[in-house]
């Protein structure tokens, strides 16, 4: 019995070694992979100029998954879906992945002056319940959807003022800066107000809109279907002219019916996507993708959306951090390898050369590096720098909210730290900390953040305009300065976004104060069964829009 | 035993008033500004002002208390959920039968299992069924019940295809989480079920049952199985009453929206009335299940049955006495 005992307790002794060593020996090293993925690149991007729209259903049913679940189809609260664009509701306008406004419910805009518009809606715009959409919902949806807390995405309106059914003149309280028309128009959602009142909170569920797809079911957190709607009102527009320059993706109806499966962990959506359940999965990891490209059998094919903004960090320049030495700041920025961060980070991902070179109007060369010495790696010089700056061996702190990304890019940003004999300790926060502690200056010297948020420069680069918290608390930069030179240089170019301002701009913040650095950006990573031939994007938020999917078969 | 089961359910109230209290507290002093989280820090003061207020959270911290008590015990009305302006009371209500569903299934044949496995250890004691019951339901009980999903999916989704690997819909769907489930919960069963009907073969009533010449089987069966049981009850009851709050994990890889998710996605957005709602809801129902549990133990021990009797009668007589 004894020795029984003994054999046994040898036998689990072993078992647990092995597993030890077989978990110790394993390694990750799939740069390769990271760097070299085949088919994952940013030229794989399918554009929405490319859609394609089809008077009758090219299918009768496609299945997506949604990485997200919103939680309500309400659409005045904060409520995401992610990256689908699901055509329920209608904007007055949107922007398409060039930047440019393309009207929807809106049949004109005409400027009256610089802060005065005069828009037409057209006058046949029915929701599914056959109510019309006219000026008056136009202006109670605007007000609701301020009401809700949206007041930041339409910062300029002043008023709306109702002329007719049809027209109403927008009032803005200060000019449209570039792009901020697009963001004013294409933000909230318009709906009859008769139609919202009298479904109440069912518009949380099953919502009454304007769009080409309707809801028909919805199973919270599980899954919705959107169907077809048979008398979608743009089928009335005859207007070639008007429809060759504005209609497009977001308003096709290629497919009768669209299942969305709420998939919230990437594995079980690349389980889905190759068991063929569904028709095509987003935010797909690296390791996934990279086994449908390998093995074709499996019938997937992949593609990536550059949508995420590069992963960057700022400074806390207050007197209060050591940061607040631009020799340290300038030393940092130059200890890091770009290249290899990009490597680095588990995701496809690509080196930047500015701040937010995704933005329409950001210089080719933030993107490419050309003619460009973006603190081009040099450890000798950042050690020379960390030797000229105040920095006398205090612990950093690096505050940031913990995402896959985020993880590794501040693990790497530690390592590579070191090696120019800067300590720093990582602090992660939950995204509801973050918002207080970010005008903490005494608690972080360096704060990891995306730089994204829109579609034009000014938008991403307003964070760094002291007026821009001139209303809250705080007043002044996040990042515990004032610089009036660099709101007057921020002011300047949100008057003109071109060359110059730009550079301006760039040379003041980047070259000679480096308040900020973009180290790298990443992919989204999508993919879709082999006989769905296109995935279209729209808009500058590179959403999935299924209704403009088609197909080889 | 009628007046013990009232007495039980009175009690239950100041209990889920203290838990409406303390959870209450605890969220009001958690780190982090609601109108902050929902409208991002490039709200403006005045949009953070307008928010605190629509929400009710500018009101000082009695004032809200007062009005979340009013709200939950006169109302009977758990809020809306300060994101998705949805129904607390309507989500849990559309979430609560799938958690419920996998956790009554998992354990129920967890029990079927782990109960004969337990017994059959115990009444072949030191024999090879006996040790290799408490060497594999150790070792299965070590893993855990996440590991157990991938592998299943692995296996009877993605290779044989027999079953679908996410989401909601007829009942194979709900087979492989309450497998998941189920391992765990009959190992710990086994375990136990055979101390304890270890301890109960040794008891003088069963020698005394076996001198008086039953056959084993009616010795073990319906002498010793019924007594060992009670610890047993206990064990089913809390697991139960812990599957309920949902496996956040298992309901993110199986993707179930269920209890589990839901309380997972309102603790990270800060969504306070979700949180409060949820737990109190989920306390609720403890409080019952130990009640339901207290029921099961009179009608399997009339020791117990005569205990609460007893309780109940010498409370009347207290009454009687002092009037």
């Amino acid at each position: 019995m004894k020795k029984n005992r003994k054999l046994l307790a040898m036998l689990l002794a072993l078992c647990m070694l092995l597993a030890l060593l077989v978990g110790c020996n394993g390694t990750t090293d799939d740069h390769e992979d990271r760097a070299s993925s085949p088919g994952l690149s940013a030229d794989a991007q399918q554009g929405d100029i490319g859609a394609v729209k089809s008077d009758t259903y090219l299918r009768d049913a496609v299945i997506i998954t949604s990485s997200s679940d919103g939680g309500t189809f309400d659409p005045f609260p904060r409520a995401t879906w992610g990256s689908i664009e699901m055509g329920i509701f209608q904007k007055l306008a949107n922007v398409d992945s060039e930047g440019n406004i393309r009207l929807c419910l809106l049949k004109s805009i005409e400027k009256i002056d610089a802060l005065t518009y005069e828009m037409t809606l057209w006058d046949f715009i029915y929701d599914t319940d056959g109510n019309q959409i006219t000026s008056e919902d136009v202006k109670w949806s605007i007000e609701t959807y301020v009401e809700a807390g949206n007041k930041g995405a339409v910062n300029r309106l002043d008023y709306i003022e109702v002329v007719d059914e049809t027209t109403f003149i927008w009032h803005c309280s200060s000019e449209f800066g570039l792009g901020e028309m697009g963001k004013h128009l294409g933000n909230p959602s318009i709906l009859s107000q008769k139609t919202y009142e009298e479904h109440g909170n069912d518009m949380t569920t099953t919502p009454v809109a304007t769009g080409p797809y309707m809801i028909v079911d919805y199973v919270q957190g599980a899954s919705f279907t959107l169907e077809a709607d048979e008398d979608f009102w743009m089928k009335n527009i005859t207007d070639e002219a008007w429809l060759a320059e504005n209609d497009f993706a977001m308003n096709f109806q290629n497919v009768k019916t669209i299942q969305f499966q709420i998939i919230q962990d990437a594995g079980s959506r690349a389980i889905a996507l190759e068991m063929g359940t569904v028709d095509a999965a987003d935010s797909l990891s690296v390791a996934d993708v990279n086994n449908f490209i390998q093995n074709p059998e499996l019938g997937v094919s992949a593609v990536t959306l550059p949508v995420r903004p590069p992963i960057a960090f700022y400074f806390n320049a207050n007197e209060v951090s050591p940061c607040s030495d631009v020799n340290l700041r300038q030393a940092i920025c130059y200890a890091i390898n770009n290249a290899e961060f990009a490597a680095g980070l588990g995701v496809p991902a690509y080196e930047v050369f500015g701040l937010s070179p995704n933005m329409y109007d950001a210089p080719e060369n933030w993107m490419t590096g050309e003619d460009r010495d973006y603190y081009t790696y040099n450890l000798e010089k950042a050690k020379e720098l960390v030797e000229a700056s105040s920095y006398n061996s205090e612990t950093l702190t690096i505050m940031y909210t913990s995402t896959t990304a985020y993880d590794a890019a501040t693990i790497m940003f530690r390592s590579a730290m070191k090696e120019i004999g800067v300590t720093v300790e990582l602090f992660p926060v939950e995204q509801s900390v973050l918002e207080e502690m970010e005008f903490a200056w005494d608690k972080w010297d360096i704060r990891f953040d995306t730089m994204g948020g829109g579609n034009y420069l000014n938008a991403v680069l307003k964070r760094f305009w002291s007026d821009e918290k001139v209303d809250t608390l705080h007043g002044t930069h996040i990042f515990g300065v004032e610089d009036a030179k660099l709101d007057q240089l921020f002011l300047d170019l949100q008057n003109e976004a071109n060359d110059s301002t730009i550079s301006a701009w760039d040379s003041y913040f980047t070259d000679e104060m480096c308040y900020g650095y973009a180290i790298c950006g990443y992919f989204d990573l999508t993919a879709a069964r082999s006989d769905v031939n296109v995935i279209l994007t729209t808009g500058s938020q590179n959403k999935l829009c299924p209704g403009a999917f088609t197909f080889t078969d | 035993m009628i007046q013990y089961v009232i007495k039980r359910i009175l009690i239950t109230i100041p209990v889920i008033a203290c838990v409406a209290f303390i959870i209450f507290t605890l969220m009001y002093f958690v780190p982090g500004d609601p109108a902050i989280m929902i409208l991002g820090s490039s709200a403006t003061n005045e949009e953070l002002t307008y928010y605190r207020e629509y929400l009710g959270i500018d009101k000082p911290y009695i004032q809200q208390l007062g009005d979340y008590f009013y709200k939950l015990f006169i109302k009977w009305d758990l809020g809306d959920s300060w994101i998705y302006r949805t129904n607390i009371s309507d989500e849990i209500a559309n979430r609560l039968p799938r958690t419920f569903a996998i956790s009554l299934y998992s354990i129920f044949v967890g029990a079927l299992c782990g109960i004969p496995l337990g017994v059959a250890a115990a009444v072949k004691q030191n024999s090879w069924v006996d040790k290799f019951i408490l060497v594999l339901s150790s070792l299965m009980h070590c893993i855990p019940n996440y590991v157990y999903a991938i592998l299943m999916i692995l296996l009877f989704s993605l290779t044989l295809g027999w079953l679908p690997a996410y989401g909601i819909g007829g009942i194979e769907n709900y087979i492989l989480p309450c497998a998941c489930i189920l391992i765990g919960s009959f190992t710990g069963l086994a375990r136990q079920m055979r101390s304890s009907m270890l301890e109960v073969i040794r008891s003088d009533y069963v020698t005394a049952a076996r001198a008086q010449g039953f056959s084993r089987k009616s010795v073990y069966y319906l002498h010793a199985l019924p007594n060992a049981l009670i610890p047993i009850v206990t064990m089913i009851g809390s697991q139960f009453a812990t599957a309920l709050s949902g496996s956040m994990i298992l309901e993110t890889i199986f993707t179930i929206p269920g209890m589990g998710l839901y309380l997972q996605g309102a603790i990270s957005k800060r969504d306070i009335p979700i949180v409060t709602g949820s737990v109190i809801f989920l306390a609720t129902w403890f409080c019952l299940v130990m009640l339901l549990l207290d029921v099961v133990y009179a009608m399997l021990d009339p020791r117990v049955r005569d205990q609460y009797k007893a309780q109940s009668g010498l409370s009347i007589r207290r009454r009687r006495h002092s009037a």
